[in-house]
C-alpha cells in the first residue's frame, strides 16, 4: 500500500443524515445554555489567602491561650512559636475542612483582613478580578445582614 | 460590507474578537472548520457520538478561549490543537487510551463498531485500514492519520501535538510500515 496514492482508501466512517446542517445550532444552543446557567460567584478564598487565614486564626488562638492572667502550657507555647505560616497552612489543610466549614470559624475581622490582602494583590489593570472579589464579599455582606 | 466568505481566517478571527464575539463571525468560523474538526476528531475517537461531543466542545472552547490566540500562527493549528486535546481528554476519561499503547480496546468495542457496520459504511479495504490503525501505538496512529487523511505537514502536526518533527517522522515511518504489512496480503 502506498499512502501517497491519489486513489488511497478513505476513512469510511458514516455520519448521520443532516448532521452537519444541524451542528451549528446545537453548538450555539450549548454556548447559550452555558452562559445562562453560569453559577453565581460564591465566596472563595484565593490560594494565597490560606496561609494568611491560618496565621491569623492560630495567632488569635495563641493570644487567647496565653494572654496575661491565663494559665499557659509551656510545652504548647514552645511548639507554637516554632510553627511557620507554611506549616500552619499544611496543618489546616490536613483538617479536611471544606471552604464553607473553614469560613464558619473565621471572625469578621479575619474576613476583612483577607479581603484587604486580596485587594492589595490585584493590580490596577485587573478590574474584572477586582469586581469579582468585591461581588464575592458583597454576597457575604448580604448574608450577614439577614 | 465585506463578504465574510472571501476574507482570510486571521481577518475573520480579528473581526470576531473586535465585534465582541459576534454570532455572525462565529457562524462563518464554524462553517469553515466544523467538518475538518469533526473528521479529525472522528478518526481519533472512532465513534460518532464521541466525535460529536468533541466537536461541540472544540467550538465552545474556541469561543471562550478566543482571546488566547496569538496571531503569529495559523488559526487552523490553534483550532486543531483544541480538537486534539479534547479528543485525548475524552479517550483518557473513558480509559481507552494510554500514551504508549494502542487504543485500549480490550472489550473489542471499537473493533466491533468497525466490523459490524454501525460506524462505517466504507469498502472492505477501508474497514481493514481502520482495523490496522487500531493496532498501532497511539502516537503512530495519530501522526499517520494527520498525514494520510488530512495531508498536514510535520510542522503543523508538531504544533498540534507538541511532539518534535523528528519524532513524528520516525513514528510515521513505523506506522506506514506496519499498515503496509497488514494490508499487503489483502
Amino acid at each position: 500500500m502506498n499512502p501517497n496514492l491519489t486513489d488511497k482508501p478513505k476513512h469510511g466512517f458514516k455520519v448521520p443524515e443532516n448532521y452537519f446542517e444541524t451542528l451549528d445550532g446545537r453548538i450555539l444552543a450549548a454556548l447559550g445554555s452555558e452562559q445562562t446557567t453560569k453559577p453565581a460567584p460564591r465566596f472563595r478564598f484565593s490560594r494565597a489567602a490560606w496561609p494568611i487565614a491560618a496565621s491569623v486564626i492560630l495567632g488569635s488562638f495563641a493570644f487567647m491561650l496565653f494572654r496575661p492572667g491565663s494559665e499557659s502550657n509551656t510545652n504548647l507555647s514552645y511548639s507554637l512559636q516554632h510553627l511557620d505560616s507554611a506549616e500552619l497552612a499544611e496543618y489546616t489543610g490536613n483538617l479536611e475542612l471544606d471552604e464553607e466549614e473553614f469560613e464558619a470559624f473565621l471572625p469578621e475581622q479575619v474576613v476583612d483582613s483577607i479581603y484587604n490582602a486580596q485587594i492589595a494583590e490585584v493590580s490596577a489593570y485587573d478590574e474584572d478580578l477586582l469586581q469579582d472579589i468585591e461581588s464575592e464579599y458583597s454576597i457575604l455582606d448580604e448574608y450577614n445582614d439577614i | 460590507m465585506q463578504q465574510l466568505n472571501l476574507i482570510s481566517d486571521l481577518e475573520l478571527f480579528r473581526m470576531f474578537l473586535d465585534s465582541g464575539r459576534s454570532e455572525l463571525h462565529f457562524r462563518e468560523l464554524m462553517r469553515r472548520y466544523k467538518q475538518k474538526v469533526y473528521w479529525q476528531s472522528r478518526r481519533l475517537v472512532i465513534l460518532h457520538d464521541d466525535a460529536d461531543e468533541v466537536t461541540q466542545m472544540v467550538f465552545i472552547k474556541l469561543w471562550k478561549n478566543a482571546g488566547q490566540f496569538r496571531f503569529g500562527s495559523a488559526l487552523s493549528s490553534f483550532i486543531y490543537r483544541i480538537a486534539y486535546n479534547e479528543s485525548m481528554t475524552l479517550l483518557k476519561n473513558k480509559q481507552r487510551f494510554s500514551s504508549f499503547d494502542a487504543l485500549l480496546d480490550r472489550d473489542g468495542h471499537y473493533a466491533s463498531a468497525i466490523q459490524n457496520g454501525t460506524e462505517m459504511d466504507g469498502s472492505e479495504i477501508e474497514r481493514q485500514l481502520q482495523m490496522a490503525l487500531l493496532t498501532l501505538p497511539e502516537k503512530q496512529r495519530i501522526v499517520f492519520q494527520y498525514r494520510y487523511f488530512d495531508d498536514l505537514s510535520y510542522k503543523e502536526i508538531s504544533e498540534i501535538t507538541g511532539t518534535s518533527e523528528g519524532a513524528l517522522k520516525a513514528s510515521y515511518h513505523f506506522a506506514a510500515e506496519k499498515i503496509k504489512s497488514k494490508l499487503d496480503p489483502i
